[in-house]
């Protein structure tokens, strides 16, 4: 399942220089992604459009080929990917255990309703079962953030994108992290894409792309 | 049914938020169901007393006439000798009486079932003495114009007590011995009132003697044959110059016309129609057989007198049920729509999960439908109050304006003319307040109850002022791309 960026050119205002221009890339299943670059480069803008969230001023997105405006972004959002975002974006009047579960009923998971899947998965990303059943407003930012990334764990979408899934990890969590992103990508196969400031979780990618000058480049294969 | 468990978890958590929302549509939806509640009662209560009326019409004569006759003749008189007209009370006026000849005529027409004489006579107690209260004490009989009618007690002749519209609207009940039935024609059987007989120590079997108020007295000895309770709230009606309502007692028609010295005639009749579609045409043909200074008033106009009030009521609850209505629904709106545009964010993330627009706008629906329900039990048990005090209020107010009107029209009456309804106590000011006081009894028994068919309303209601707010309230956010709502928080 190849996701492919095609011609992407996009400008927020007429009056700016476009963010990017006539970017071309493709994502693989099995490999991992970093994505680097200056704040205010447009990583979170272009995640956005990788995960249906937005669409470009020019260029599309495709899935196997095909339009993911054709598919649906709905559609694509439900069942093709899982986001991570920079600021979390949990339902905050649930528990953690109780946004994963939903996140796995709305997409219609075959793990949906299986609680001692829900747990195991927060459990591996160190959010016992105390924490889980606590609201998540009462989380701390680094125990939220885990959260996020169990939710997109959990559910069945083969592409999982991430924008700064460590930010507000330790050292120790984001070394956690890391390995649960590789064996996302190596064992289970699916596409992984990251952004990140972070040196070290950059390289521990697959594939290292840099966005500058309005345009991608390879770092690293 | 994800979003059934969301919305329940969202309700759970924002208790608070809940309990507010839940308290501003109750408040809502407790105005709303007092209107319809009031409505409903005053719908109920008019068709109630439409079947139970039944269609009559009243003979007598046209007071109408005979008043502009009588002020004709006073100003006539004062215009001559001033000196005169200033002592003397305002002229007496005689009322024509109804040959029974000419009734019986009219009850040979078609479509009547049946038929009450009522007649009046005023005489003086002999050997016992009459019920006085502070207000006819000293006033006596006649501040307006009565005639003849200076004795202390009115005999009301009637055909049966159980026809007359004192007993029969039940402010006036037998409590011993019996009525005055068709069988008491030309007997000296009369019905007397229990505060008569208490405080004359009068039993069932006991006989009274009156006499006459002209000048060469007869005795006439009545046998008490029963003993009726008025309703108290009827003898505090009546203002100076009127008789306490006890002082009142029931014979047959032709006692009162013996005692006046003229047994071919009655005050009034009241026929009763075997159909009300037959009115018009009753009335038509009774017309031909009466003078002009005769008057046929069918219970038709006289109802719609009295359920003037109940009319009132009812549109003056119609318009709360729409302002009300329609406040309530711009209110809960605007509410709804507020507090969807609060939870934009939320919104947007269930959008950025992948739920389809539909599923969100049902997890806001079910929340509000939840807070529907809990809104429909309080509006339901605390709507009863409401209703029953605003209805309370309504009609106590209308029935007092109403009565004023009627009490006004009818006062300077004078002698013993009974009023429409026929066969009440002598002056024309109390039958027609007897009257109006039976109708305000009725009224005032307004049953505000709520029924399914309300709640039902009500509830349909409330559905569709949250469909509505929902829609708009998540429509320009859907609109949006769940970038946008999700960056500019
Ligand atoms: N909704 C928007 N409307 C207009 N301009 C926007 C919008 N979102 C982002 N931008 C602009 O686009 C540029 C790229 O923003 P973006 O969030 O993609 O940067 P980023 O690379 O993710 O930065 P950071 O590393 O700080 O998260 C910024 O200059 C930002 O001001
Ligand atoms: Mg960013």
């Amino acid at each position: 399942m190849t996701l492919a960026i095609k011609d992407l050119t996009h400008q927020y205002n007429a009056q700016e220089k476009p963010l990017y221009e006539h970017i071309n890339m493709s994502f693989e299943p099995k490999m991992l992604y970093s994505i680097v670059g200056q704040s205010g480069s447009g990583k979170t803008t272009l995640l956005s459009f990788l995960a249906g969230l937005d669409t470009p001023s020019e260029g599309i997105i495709t899935l196997d080929g095909e339009d993911i405006t054709k598919y649906g972004l709905t559609k694509y959002r439900n069942q093709k990917v899982a986001i991570i975002f920079q600021s979390y974006n949990l339902l905050n009047y649930m528990t953690a255990a109780q946004n994963v579960a939903s996140a796995l009923s709305m997409t219609k998971s075959k793990h949906a309703g299986d609680k001692e899947y829900i747990y195991n998965t927060l459990e591996k990303l160190g959010i016992n079962h105390t924490l889980a059943d606590k609201n998540v407003q009462q989380l701390s930012g680094g125990q939220q953030q885990r959260v996020a990334i169990a939710r997109a764990l959990a559910v069945d979408a083969n592409i999982v994108i991430a924008d700064e899934p460590t930010g507000n990890l330790d050292e120790e969590n984001t070394q956690e992290v890391i390995k649960i992103f590789q064996e996302l990508a190596h064992e289970i196969g699916k596409t992984v894409i990251l952004v990140t400031h972070e040196p070290n979780v950059a390289q521990a990618a697959d594939v290292q792309i840099s966005l500058k000058n309005r345009t991608f480049t390879i770092v690293s294969e | 049914m994800d979003f059934i468990k969301r919305a329940v978890l969202y309700l759970r958590q924002k208790i608070g938020r809940t309990a507010l929302i839940t308290l501003v549509m109750s408040a809502i939806m407790i105005f709303v169901l007092a209107g319809i509640i009031i409505q409903s009662a005053a719908i109920q209560a008019t068709n109630s007393a439409k079947n139970s009326a039944g269609t009559t019409v009243t003979l007598s004569a046209d007071r109408e006439k005979a008043f502009a006759s009588m002020r004709k003749s006073q100003s006539s008189s004062s215009s001559t000798s001033s000196s005169s007209s200033s002592n003397t009370a305002p002229t007496a006026i005689t009322m024509p009486s109804v040959k029974i000849k000419t009734a019986e005529k009219i009850a040979a027409l078609n479509n009547v079932a049946g038929y009450q004489y009522s007649n009046s006579a005023s005489v003086n107690a002999s050997g016992f003495s009459a019920v006085t209260t502070s207000s006819s004490s000293n006033g006596g009989q006649g501040g307006f114009g009565g005639s003849t009618s200076s004795g202390d007690i009115t005999v009301s002749g009637v055909s049966t007590t159980a026809a007359e519209s004192n007993f029969k609207s039940k402010s006036y009940k037998i409590t011993s011995g019996r009525g005055i039935t068709a069988s008491d024609k030309n007997t000296n059987n009369v019905v007397i009132e229990s505060e008569l007989a208490t405080s004359n120590n009068l039993k069932v079997g006991s006989t009274i003697k009156v006499k006459t108020t002209d000048d060469d007295s007869k005795t006439y000895t009545l046998t008490v044959v029963g003993i009726y309770k008025a309703k108290t709230s009827t003898s505090s009606q009546g203002g100076p110059g009127m008789s306490d309502p006890s002082n009142t007692i029931y014979s047959s028609y032709t006692l009162a016309g013996t005692i006046n010295g003229d047994t071919s005639s009655v005050t009034s009749v009241v026929y009763t129609l075997t159909d009300s579609s037959k009115e018009k045409a009753f009335t038509k043909a009774a017309k031909k057989l009466i003078s002009s200074s005769f008057s046929l008033t069918s219970s038709s106009e006289t109802y719609a007198l009295l359920m003037k009030p109940m009319k009132n009521v009812q549109s003056f609850a119609n318009k709360i049920v729409w302002i009300v209505g329609i406040a309530g629904t711009i209110i809960l709106a605007l509410i709804t729509v507020l507090m969807i545009r609060e939870r934009r964010h939320e919104i947007g993330v269930l959008m950025a999960l992948g739920e389809s627009k539909f599923k969100i706008i049902l997890q806001l629906f079910s929340e509000l439908f939840a807070v529907l329900l809990v809104s429909l039990v309080i509006a339901g048990v605390a709507g009863n109050f409401v209703g029953n005090a605003v209805g309370k209020q309504l009609v106590s107010q209308q029935t007092t304006s109403t009565q004023t009107t009627s009490t006004g029209a009818g006062f300077g009456g004078g002698g013993q003319q009974p009023g429409g309804n026929g066969g009440g106590p002598s002056s024309s000011g109390q039958t027609n307040q007897t009257g109006m006081k039976a109708s305000g009894n009725q009224i005032n028994t307004l049953k505000a109850k709520i029924s399914a068919k309300s709640m039902a309303e009500l509830g349909g209601l409330g559905l569709g002022i949250i469909a509505v707010a929902v829609v708009a309230g998540s429509t320009p956010i859907f609109r949006l791309k769940p970038k946008k709502i999700l960056s500019n928080e």
